[in-house]
């Protein structure tokens, strides 16, 4: 049965994700490609303003090797080598979403995924942020205009419901490299992190324990980054309390 | 196919071979607390990975995060008394090694999964709860002892079952699931998992289609309960006839907790919530908490306890991680902090929702990576890995 659904028929939905993202790599929407990533790192935010909570947002999935992504993966991020490549911060549809730092809109609706609208932004040092799952096709920036950390240019949404009633969060990414790898943006935004979860330990916050090296990609912030096309990183043995 | 399947066949055999000695050398439930369980020559002849410290410390690094978004979490009430018992740190581990740690049933030990020099697939350890000795491997596989004590059950990758065994005994049962995880009754003879549910698998964000199954502990009667759900953790019951799950309907819709009835096989909702998180079910199974997320009304998210059938709904006036305490009169949380600082054990009163600090956080400081704690089978110790330097500690709460 896993056999059939991993390996079995492509879903149309898949194939869009997967091809957008990877076509992301080739180029970039409506302006110029990103330089990699230099030493020096500018400074993030989180994306929301206000603290985090049960009815404001808060963090419901982890980057990376989480135990859910370990599962999920053939359906939602076989293009970023099977692990999740960014944060989830669920929250209900239209919050604000914030730039996480200053710099250039690089993209609108560009070939980066995450449906159905997303955002980037282009930040000094050949950073990238990447907002996904947005309400619309955002009309609060434009390709081009600079913004400031802390600019609303965005409204958060649902990925699978037009009603927001299934899994509304916002897709958070940062990409280095030209937008071909992402990278952890909890080691990039400071932020008590392992508080923004509300203390919920589940499948989106716990790691999927590689029993032939099992210490590895073990925390929120030890979590590897991917390079999109690259092969599949999670074909390893686990066996975790989450399905 | 996953790529478990992979595993070489010889490495698994060996498993096998170790786990059936390891269980005619493990203490059962009843026996009085033991020495770390050893292994058959071939699991022990390597030493364990960590070196326990034998002191006992009364505080653990904290290390200072650098921005604290603030929280909708209230702070422990002013007029809470502190209990006059004066709470410790046990340092169990060294080298960073370790990831939820769960107590073994008799309460003297704790176990988690680590590797083991040589071997190419992780073992459980054991390590004892006091401090008193060093990790030693209590299992050759990673493995789920189940809540009475009685029996073990781990993965056979090679063979895509999950095995099962009663201590004592040298028979293994086998249960054909694709090496899912199980989960054990509380009384240890039966066993629950979940299956990929026959057909496609639509994309979503929300769980995967599944199936509950269910099987006697012996591998007999495995049989499908109720209908096709999205779900991803499992919880028994204390009369072993029941399931308790956060899930959704085939379609993602109808969120909320829902109990399973393994017997007649019906679903039924007890909670209706947006977002649910995190639901706990107390050890005497009459009542419910968990997180209440993303309501349209503010008032509505929270933390909650609920009776088992979904009535009498109450807000707790902390937000955080909570466990159930033995006696099902209390629960443990550790209230999300907003300013950075160490964790504090609080106790929240199920009656009365009185709260009671159980630590103090400037002179017993701690912190506990991303829910990874659980509370001890007495009530008065939890075992938690540690933000500060991923090792596992023990803090005694109570006498």
């Amino acid at each position: 049965m896993r056999k059939m659904l991993r390996g079995g028929r492509p879903y149309l939905l898949q194939l869009l994700i997967v091809g957008a993202v990877i076509a992301a790599t080739a180029f970039v929407s409506e302006t110029a490609q990103p330089v990699a990533a230099q030493a020096d790192t500018p400074q993030f935010r989180l994306p929301f303003a206000g603290p985090p909570g049960p009815d404001t947002w808060f963090v419901s999935q982890g980057y990376g090797t989480t135990v859910w992504a370990y599962h999920n993966w053939p359906d939602l991020y076989s293009a970023g080598q099977g692990i999740h490549f960014g944060v989830d911060f669920a929250t209900r549809c239209g919050r604000e979403v914030l730039a996480i730092g200053d710099g250039t809109v690089l993209g609108i609706d560009g070939p980066y995924g995450a449906p159905p609208h997303n955002l980037a932004i282009s930040h000094p040092g050949g950073y990238v942020s990447i907002y996904g799952h947005l309400r619309e096709r955002t009309t609060l920036v434009r390709v081009g205009q600079q913004v400031k950390a802390g600019d609303v240019v965005a409204h958060s949404g649902d990925p699978y419901s037009p009603s927001c009633d299934r899994a509304p969060h916002l897709h958070l990414e940062i990409r280095i490299n030209g937008v071909s790898t992402t990278t952890n943006p909890m080691n990039l935004i400071p932020a008590d992190w392992d508080r923004l979860t509300l203390g919920v330990g589940d499948g989106g916050t716990n790691f999927a324990q590689n029993l032939t090296d099992p210490r590895q990609w073990a925390t929120l912030r030890d979590q590897p980054d991917i390079h999109f096309g690259g092969g599949i990183i999670v074909n390893y043995p686990t066996w975790e309390p989450y399905a | 196919m996953r790529r478990i399947r992979a595993v070489p066949l010889a490495i698994l055999l060996i498993l096998v071979a170790c786990s059936s000695g390891a269980t005619t050398q493990t203490a059962p439930p009843s026996s009085p607390p033991a020495a770390p369980t050893t292994l058959p020559p071939a699991a022990t002849a390597t030493p364990p990975p960590v070196a326990a410290r034998q002191d006992t410390t009364t505080a653990a690094p904290v290390d200072t995060p650098t921005l604290a978004p603030a929280s909708t979490a209230t702070t422990v009430p002013a007029t809470a008394t502190t209990q006059p018992f004066t709470p410790s740190l046990t340092k169990l581990t060294d080298g960073g090694c370790c990831r939820n740690p769960v107590w073994h049933p008799d309460g003297t030990r704790v176990l988690y999964t680590d590797a083991v020099p040589g071997q190419r697939l992780a073992a459980t350890y054991a390590v004892p709860a006091d401090g008193s000795g060093p990790p030693t491997v209590f299992f050759p596989s990673a493995a789920t002892v189940a809540p009475d004590g009685s029996r073990i059950a781990f993965p056979d990758f090679a063979n895509n079952v999950t095995r099962i065994q009663e201590f004592g005994k040298q028979s293994t049962a086998t249960i054909a699931n694709n090496a899912a995880y199980v989960w054990f009754s509380p009384d240890g003879r039966q066993v629950a998992w979940l299956a990929l549910a026959p057909g496609p698998q639509p994309s979503s964000n929300v769980d995967r289609l599944v199936r509950v199954w269910v099987a006697n502990a012996d591998g007999s009667n495995a049989r499908a309960r109720g209908n096709v759900v999205r779900a991803a953790e499992l919880a028994w019951f204390p009369d072993n006839q029941r399931l308790l799950f956060v899930g959704r309907d085939t379609d993602g819709g109808n969120p909320g907790i829902y109990v399973l009835d393994i017997n007649a096989g019906t679903l039924t909702r007890v909670v209706e919530a947006f977002s649910p998180r995190g639901a706990r079910l107390s050890p005497d199974g009459t009542h419910i908490v968990y997180l209440a997320a993303l309501e349209e009304q503010p008032g509505d998210n929270g933390l909650f306890i609920v009776n088992a059938d979904g009535s009498a709904k109450r807000k707790l006036p902390l937000i955080g991680g909570i466990r159930w305490a033995p006696d099902s009169r209390s629960m443990i949380i550790l209230p999300v902090q907003t300013d950075n600082g160490p964790d504090q054990l609080v106790r929240i009163e199920a009656t009365t929702l009185a709260t009671t600090p159980l630590t103090d956080r400037a002179a017993l400081p701690f912190r506990v990576a991303q829910d990874e704690w659980q509370l001890s089978p007495d009530g008065a110790r939890i075992v938690f890995n540690a933000l500060t330097d991923s090792n596992i500690y023990v803090l005694r709460f109570a006498s």
